[in-house]
């Protein structure tokens, strides 16, 4: 059995690495290959390019305080999962892995461990992605190692905490009775931690600075019973922090045997598994649907969101069919609740604390304004209520009485606009918060600026962001994710942290002419606050909807010629 | 009117369509049929403006779908054997969404008969992700029909019908033709091809192989005179050669 789970995994990535091959022949995709190549090479591996005198660690996590904060990461990391309930889907296999493997005389113990190799062949792409991206000294190999790891740690916790949730719902006090001895120890560690934390406390008001702050939390955080509690978590991230290769050669022992505890918890907490499995497949299936349909990663639709509806006149521009459609999927998914849930947060505190804790009020405003950037480096990657899910369904939008032109711009609106609104609340509860601030509050003018420019300036922004997401999916379909492919973890963060490096690149370059175009606005108007201001919102805005429409029409035309083959 | 000249699709150095030619005129309706891997589904992807044509052209009602696809689909419904619909809407939502992509103005009036006629009028309000298999092809079907197409394409449009559903439809095509409409249908059900299609169109290999109405078809292969269609057809694609061989 074990040959032919070999084969199944061999075969099919040996299959799927000669496809990705196949299309370097297409210029697009070659052409693209060797912009990334170039640019990491210039980035990472040529000396000539680094900044003299750059740390030369292990890797980039190595020193700075981190072998103090990564195993506090890693705590609420799988703190977390205990919170959740671990990851359902990382017990989900394919339908074909469902109906195939699942009748075949296969121990579940058997499935558990062709589910864990075939996992790492994500783990250890990301391990890859993220060696590169944070390498900074001499790395490789080594930072792989490292990377991997953690990140196979952290899977094997949430899977293992998974099926411990899935036994007890399966079996009751009997189930959980089983995994005792797992909680009990994830409990008394992060109860002694937390207290640890906790007793640091007036050390840290007395801190001068960051610095003092950490040197106290690294000698609270390794001595005594604490350190004894964080342990397992610093042994996980030893080698990632490690400084030297002696060090690191020291680290590998330890956290190759965490590994293999994890392994062996795993494996024995495989009850309920496939009852578990197959649920969880099948959610994942409908999940894959929901997907496809719209390009969610959890949008599952409720029954009872159904129930509201919003109108649609029969007669008008067709592609607002699109529009509202995409706008009752935002309606009836969480997705929504998620999306509105940080400006309203904002705009409260920014309120609440203009009675009694004006100091407050600066820090809701850099807190608004970092939520307002996530949000634009983010709502790409959850918002996909656009282009990206509906390509799925490519042979049904082809038949539609609308231009690719149309379509891509409804699309892209679909998702740019609420994401727009989202920002812009954000800024205003910002400039909300200033406004009660107990000092430093900035000019009436600057403020009422802000507001009137940067509706525009957001708008103009988001759908550029967008239009170059929905870009990279219709240009390279075979590169980017259409839709869930059965990961929502860390061993999937490797591909999206390419798209969004390659996006980011993308939309900085857009923003030079809309940069030039705000500051000339700026100038012009320089002798009355809040026209210059507004005007730089309202002109930088302009440019970057000129230039998103500009690349709309480019890509409605490549749309236009989009077969389904070409989806891969 | 569907008229179809010299339409060849290639993929690669392998040609799935090879050079073929008709016309379906309104009221008529033709029976596209072959083995599997003939070409039918690359076809009907041409017809419905999905994929482009390497060489030749299709005309829907006069407007070329490559050239003037817009409009040339304002006219035209393709009706896939596997629906697609989307799963935060309802059945009534595909319905409004549809009307306004083609700009169906009584919508009102036509909802509730389209939707008493394909039966499914008591899920007018659920999730499609509610819907079996033959209610969501029911809903496909429903949203191809809303706006009166003078073309319809269906690919095999009777998968997972029940038998009463299967009635009905062949009832819906049959109208829809007798309206005025062209049809295409693809479907190995050569009984259903039998009773609705005034024409056929056998193709193997990418290439015309016969074309016409049955009666035309047997007239100019005499050895073929008085065997069932599924005969005909077995002789035509060269699956009874195979299977005697086998």
């Amino acid at each position: 059995m074990t040959r032919a789970f070999a084969y199944l995994i061999l075969v099919s990535m040996r299959n799927r690495f000669v496809s990705q091959v196949k299309r370097i022949r297409n210029p697009r995709y070659a052409l693209a290959l060797l912009l990334g190549l170039g640019y990491f090479w210039m980035m990472f591996f040529n000396r000539g390019m680094r900044a003299p005198g750059g740390r030369q660690g292990l890797n980039l996590f190595a020193g700075m305080g981190a072998s103090t904060v990564l195993p506090l990461i890693l705590l609420l990391l799988t703190a977390y999962a205990w919170i959740t309930g671990g990851d359902k889907y990382a017990l989900a296999f394919t339908e074909a892995e469902v109906s195939v493997l699942f009748p075949a005389p296969i121990s579940r113990r058997g499935l558990i461990v062709y589910k864990l190799v075939r996992s790492q062949t994500a783990v250890l792409f990301t391990s890859l992605v993220w060696s590169m991206l944070f390498r900074s000294g001499k790395g490789g190999a080594i930072g792989i190692v490292s990377y991997w790891i953690m990140l196979s740690i952290i899977t094997l916790h949430r899977l293992g905490v998974a099926l411990i949730f899935a036994s007890s719902a399966e079996h009751g006090v009997r189930g959980l009775r089983r995994s005792w001895p797992a909680i009990a120890a994830f409990g008394v560690v992060a109860t002694v931690i937390v207290n640890g934390l906790l007793g640091l406390r007036t050390s840290f008001a007395s801190a001068t600075g960051m610095g003092e702050m950490m040197d106290i939390a690294a000698r609270g955080l390794s001595t005594g019973i604490v350190g004894w509690a964080l342990y397992p978590f610093r042994v996980a991230v030893g080698p990632m922090v490690a400084t030297t290769t002696a060090e690191w050669l020291a680290a590998l022992g330890p956290a190759l045997v965490l590994v293999g505890l994890h392994v062996w918890w795993v494996l024995r907490t495989d009850s309920a598994f496939e009852e578990t499995a197959a649920a969880a497949s099948a959610a994942q299936a409908q999940r894959i649907r929901a997907m496809r349909a719209r390009g969610v990663s959890s949008g599952t639709v409720s029954v009872k969101a159904a129930r509201r509806t919003v109108g649609l006149r029969p007669t008008g521009a067709p592609a607002v069919a699109l529009l509202w459609k995409n706008v009752l999927w935002l309606s009836r998914t969480g997705q929504v609740r998620t999306l509105v849930g940080l400006p309203v947060i904002a705009c409260v505190a920014a309120v609440g604390f203009a009675g009694g804790h004006a100091d407050l009020e600066p820090m809701v405003a850099i807190l608004s304004a970092i939520m307002a950037a996530t949000v634009l480096l983010f709502g790409p990657m959850t918002m996909r209520n656009d282009l990206r899910g509906e390509l799925r369904r490519l042979p049904m939008l082809k038949t539609l009485p609308l231009t690719g032109r149309q379509i891509i711009l409804a699309e892209v609106a679909s998702s740019a606009t609420p994401t727009a609104a989202v920002q812009y609340v954000l800024i205003a509860a910002a400039i909300l918060a200033l406004s009660f601030a107990s000092t430093g509050v900035p000019a009436l003018g600057l403020r009422i600026g802000v507001l009137i420019g940067a509706p525009f300036f957001l708008l103009g922004l988001n759908l550029a962001n967008f239009t170059i997401h929905n870009g990279m999916a219709l240009l390279f379909p075979a590169w980017v994710r259409l839709g869930e492919l059965g990961g929502s973890g860390v061993e999937v963060m490797g591909q999206m942290m390419l798209t969004m490096l390659a996006t980011l690149l993308m939309l900085l370059l857009l923003l030079v002419a809309p940069a030039v175009a705000a500051g000339a606005a700026y100038f012009a108007l320089q002798s009355l606050p809040v026209a210059a201001i507004g005007g730089a919102g309202l002109a930088g805005g302009a440019a970057l909807c000129a230039e998103a429409y500009g690349l709309m029409a480019m890509l409605g035309s490549s749309l236009e010629r989009l077969e389904p083959m070409q989806l891969g | 009117m569907i008229t179809v000249q010299n339409l060849t699709r290639q993929y690669g150095d392998f040609t799935a369509v090879d050079h073929i030619s008709f016309t379906v005129n309104p009221g008529e309706v033709l029976g596209l049929v072959g083995p599997n891997g003939a070409g039918k589904t690359t076809t009907l992807r041409c017809l419905a403006g999905i994929i482009a044509p390497s060489t030749g052209s299709v005309s829907i009602a006069g407007h070329d779908i490559q050239t003037d696809s817009v409009a040339a689909k304002q006219q035209l419904a393709f009706i896939p054997d596997e629906p697609h619909l989307f799963e935060h809407l309802t059945v009534e939502e595909h319905l409004r969404f549809v009307a306004r992509l083609y700009g169906v103005a009584d919508v009102e009036q036509r909802i509730g008969p389209l939707l008493e006629e394909l039966e499914i009028a008591d899920k007018r309000r659920s999730l499609s992700t509610e819907l079996s298999r033959g209610m969501k092809q029911k809903l496909a079907i429903a949203c191809g029909l809303l706006h009166d197409p003078s073309v319809l394409i269906l690919d095999e449009p009777l998968t997972g019908l029940d038998p009463g559903g299967m009635r009905r439809m062949r009832a819906t095509i049959a109208n829809r033709a007798r309206a005025g409409s062209s049809v295409i249908l693809s479907s190995h059900l050569l009984t259903l091809v039998e009773e609705l299609c005034t024409k056929l169109f056998v193709i193997r290999k990418g290439a015309c192989v016969a074309y016409g109405s049955i009666a035309e078809i047997v007239d100019a292969h005499p050895t073929l005179a008085g065997q069932s269609l599924e005969d005909v057809f077995l002789a035509l694609t060269g699956a009874d050669e195979r299977l005697s061989n086998a």
